[in-house]
């Protein structure tokens, strides 16, 4: 099904510049997989070494962040929004 | 306005407005969410803005423009050139001259009804704690993770609310701690690794959404202070300027939360710089020797 992604200024230099990138996944991690083969090196942007999403990402999924629902196991729906989101230090 | 002990603020005792003042500040007074009352609320209030930079600027000065009594400005850096095509507080022939000067300056010439207190030094864990608890409020205008951790940790400890707001890019995020409802440990546990997340020194940042961003902060602290409208607790604004979208996430306490969670785990503040695998910062001697001499 496809769910429409939507990718802060930060990381749209990896991703063609597009603010909205729509994918096929039933989860979320699906749709990380979906994301890192159309752009790949998105893994990089939100997985660690370990594959783990790094504590300054987080992943919404209709506004909602993921830890409070299934993590990256989070169910999609036809027409859900993800949204990536880094924490940004700047100030000055 | 006609005048009056209610229509000049003069009730809940202290000094009533000046004339002066209540023209200044007659388009505030006249809002039935502000009136008199509020009025003195704001000039009663203290606030503490970390940074005088891209954020600090526009939210010192719209707390000053507002009246509200005391600003208190922590920074330590020297106005650069290309910090002038977004920090409003500075301007050409400051270039070189303590931005806490400069900034100081600009928020008398604004209004010299408010006080503006200056801390020329790096906000750190032996100082952070002394500084915060002279003001009501809190507001996060910092640059780096590990001052934003030491700030949250700090205003938490202190019981303080916390008015978060930062930038890069196109892109602003701002929100409102209050402790009891989050952190922002809770929305970012941890910092990311040094070098992954770039400075707006180095990827850059429009300088018109410090301004967006700022305003944002500054009117939330106006809803502290004032007690009105529904604040950015629990939630999380996100600003795309390219797009113009503005996004409302959800914010929630974690209860595994090391500093505001069930069973905390940190209980006074850290080495942040550790915390953050940054460097430790390198403060000019010159500051140093100013900051030993100041008032914390």
């Amino acid at each position: 099904m496809p769910v429409s992604v939507y990718i802060p200024s930060p990381f749209r230099r990896f991703m063609a510049n597009r603010e909205q990138v729509s994918v096929e996944g039933g989860t979320v991690r699906e749709v990380l997989d979906a994301l890192e083969r159309a752009y790949p090196g998105f893994d990089h942007l939100v997985y660690d070494s370990e594959r783990r999403v790094p504590t300054h990402i987080n992943i919404y999924v209709n506004n909602r962040e993921i830890h409070g629902l299934a993590g990256t196991e989070t169910s999609l729906s036809d027409g859900d929004q993800v949204a990536v989101i880094p924490a940004l230090a700047g100030g000055a | 306005m006609t005048s009056g002990a209610s229509e000049n603020g003069a009730q809940g005792g202290g000094s009533a407005f000046t004339p002066d003042e209540v023209m200044r500040y007659s388009r505030h007074m006249i809002m039935g969410q502000v009136g008199p009352v509020g009025q003195r609320q704001l000039r009663n209030a203290s606030v503490l803005v970390v940074g005088a930079g891209g954020l600090g600027s526009p939210v010192a000065l719209y707390l000053a423009l507002a009246g509200v009594g005391r600003v208190g400005l922590v920074d330590f850096d020297i106005v650069d050139l290309s910090n002038l095509q977004r920090q409003i507080l500075h301007q050409t022939q400051d270039v070189g001259r303590p931005k806490i000067v400069s900034a100081k300056e600009s928020l008398e010439a604004y209004n010299p009804h408010v006080t503006v207190d200056t801390h020329e030094l790096p906000i750190t864990s032996d100082n952070a704690m002394e500084i915060i608890a002279q003001y009501d409020i809190i507001v996060n205008g910092a640059d780096n993770f590990a001052t934003r951790y030491l700030v949250n940790d700090a205003a938490y400890f202190s019981g303080k609310t916390l008015v978060d707001g930062s930038i890069l890019l196109f892109d602003g995020q701002a929100t409102v701690y209050k402790p009891g409802h989050g952190c922002y440990r809770c929305l970012y546990p941890a910092p990311p690794p040094p070098g992954l997340v770039p400075s707006c020194a180095e990827a850059g940042v429009l300088g018109a959404i410090t301004g967006i961003v700022g305003s944002i902060q500054a009117t939330e602290v106006f809803k502290q202070i004032l007690d009105i409208g529904e604040p950015l607790v629990g939630r999380l604004l996100l600003i795309d300027a390219l797009t113009m979208d503005f996004r409302m996430m959800k914010v929630r306490r974690d209860p595994a939360c090391p500093l505001c969670g069930d069973e905390p785990s940190i209980d006074e503040l850290i080495d942040y710089d550790q915390f953050c695998g940054t460097p430790p910062l390198i403060v000019p001697e010159e500051v140093l020797q100013a900051a030993r001499g100041a008032p914390a």
